[in-house]
């Protein structure tokens, strides 16, 4: 009884700091917490990193003859970038524009814990209030877009991912076919047939299959030009006034351990 | 000092493991912490401090496992109550009906506020999935504690 007392003051007097210093302390436990878990899971996925590596030793090699053959025309794609950004600045300052919706900072961060209740669908990262991580947020990897910031604590930032089946999170896309520009909303995933669901596409929009879905930049937080997925095929809704479009996503969710947070400049 | 110990090695298994299988060592071992307890209000102590750690390492939203698992302490004390024998079979009935009382919760909350809509045949596929880990982990920690559990009388319980 007395220990129960002592217990209950105690917590009361640090809830009491907490609020007179503005110390959100749930960011610091969370913050002791993610990385303890991190790092009690090391030795285990350390084993297991090593079994893959003899594992695929041989695939990698003949995979790294094939990319040493490919190397050699990444030079030119770089001068090719490389001319193209100068061509852009000049663009910009004959403009005088200050930004394109284009324009972004990268932040690399590392994907530290997954959601292990699942059904909360999400990734914990590395980097959180002090690297200038904010809410909205879009994180994404070689593959294109995996999912928006949710929550940010002192050192780390809870990532939902784009398959979550959740309406409150509306990213602005377009589908790029080779004809027309179509604009529309990621609202949603249809497990069954694990595909991403754009809607509010309009019926005069030509749809062709397999055309590239990318942000359009029409957010608070993130950029455009951001690859979503490839579309897999579409219908119209309910009252035939748009088109519903379905996404198959590049990405393998399952494997992630390297993301970049993006932000407008 | 031994519900202590086992805890800790549980939430490192749960911790380890469930990157790779699906698993709910801490929730599936509470009928067993139960019994090793033997006293109604540290037991229910115990689940709520259980509910604050696995809140902050594992679940993005403080407060709702914290809350599951008193409410999943009070359904242990509740089968308790009905069943009159500690053995091998009341210890996997009430693992079984915890997990599956956890999981079912879980999905209606993310599916009633909206934040993630699934499907109800991924509840169920998920269900069977933890349960068959959950069971072969909690028959190795009956094993081990088989003896211990038998000394205890079940009757003499306190309130």
């Amino acid at each position: 009884m007395r220990l129960s007392i002592i217990g209950i003051i105690m917590l009361s007097i640090i809830f009491m700091v907490s609020i007179i210093y503005k110390v959100s302390l749930i960011n610091y436990f969370k913050d002791f917490f993610s990385y303890s878990n991190y790092y009690l899971t090391k030795p285990i996925s350390y084993v297991k990193d090593e079994f893959m590596t003899i594992k695929n030793a041989k695939k990698i090699l003949k995979e790294n003859e094939k990319l040493m053959d490919q190397n050699n025309s990444y030079d030119l794609i770089i001068t090719e970038n490389n001319n193209l950004k100068k061509e852009l600045r000049l663009l910009k300052d004959e403009l005088e524009l200050k930004k394109v919706l284009a324009d972004y900072n990268k932040i690399s961060a590392t994907v530290i814990e997954r959601d292990k209740m699942y059904w909360f669908n999400n990734l914990t990262i590395d980097k959180g209030i002090k690297d200038k991580i904010e809410v909205g947020m879009i994180a994404i990897n070689s593959n294109g877009l995996i999912g928006i910031i949710e929550r940010v604590y002192n050192n780390s930032s809870i990532l939902r991912l784009i398959t979550t089946n959740n309406n409150n999170y509306k990213l602005s896309v377009y589908i790029n076919n080779k004809e027309e520009v179509c604009h529309g909303l990621i609202t949603g995933y249809d497990y069954d047939k694990n595909v991403l669901i754009i809607s509010g596409i309009s019926n005069f929009c030509k749809i062709i299959e397999n055309s590239k879905v990318i942000t359009s930049g029409m957010g608070k937080n993130y950029p455009s030009g951001i690859l979503v997925g490839y579309v897999s095929s579409y219908v119209s809704d309910v009252y035939d006034t748009s088109k519903i479009v379905y996404v198959k996503s590049s990405q393998n969710f399952d494997e992630i351990k390297y993301v970049m947070v993006v932000k407008n400049i | 000092m031994i519900v202590f110990i086992l805890e800790i090695i549980t939430f490192l298994i749960d911790i380890n493991l469930s990157n790779y299988i699906m698993i709910l060592a801490i929730i599936s071992i509470l009928p067993i912490t139960f019994y090793l307890i033997s006293n109604y209000k540290k037991f229910l102590i115990n689940t709520f401090l259980l509910g604050i750690i696995y809140d902050l390492l594992f679940s993005p939203f403080f407060g709702v496992n914290t809350l599951l698992f008193i409410i999943m302490g009070l359904v242990i004390i509740i089968i308790n109550r009905k069943s009159s024998v500690i053995n091998y079979l009341s210890i996997i009935i009430s693992s079984v009906i915890i997990i599956l009382f956890y999981e079912t919760i879980l999905y209606l909350v993310i599916n009633i506020t909206g934040y993630n809509i699934v499907p109800k045949i991924i509840l169920f596929n998920r269900c069977y999935k933890v349960l068959i880990a959950s069971v072969i982990y909690v028959s190795i920690i009956y094993l081990i504690f088989r003896k211990k559990l038998k000394n205890k009388n079940k009757r003499k319980l306190s309130y």
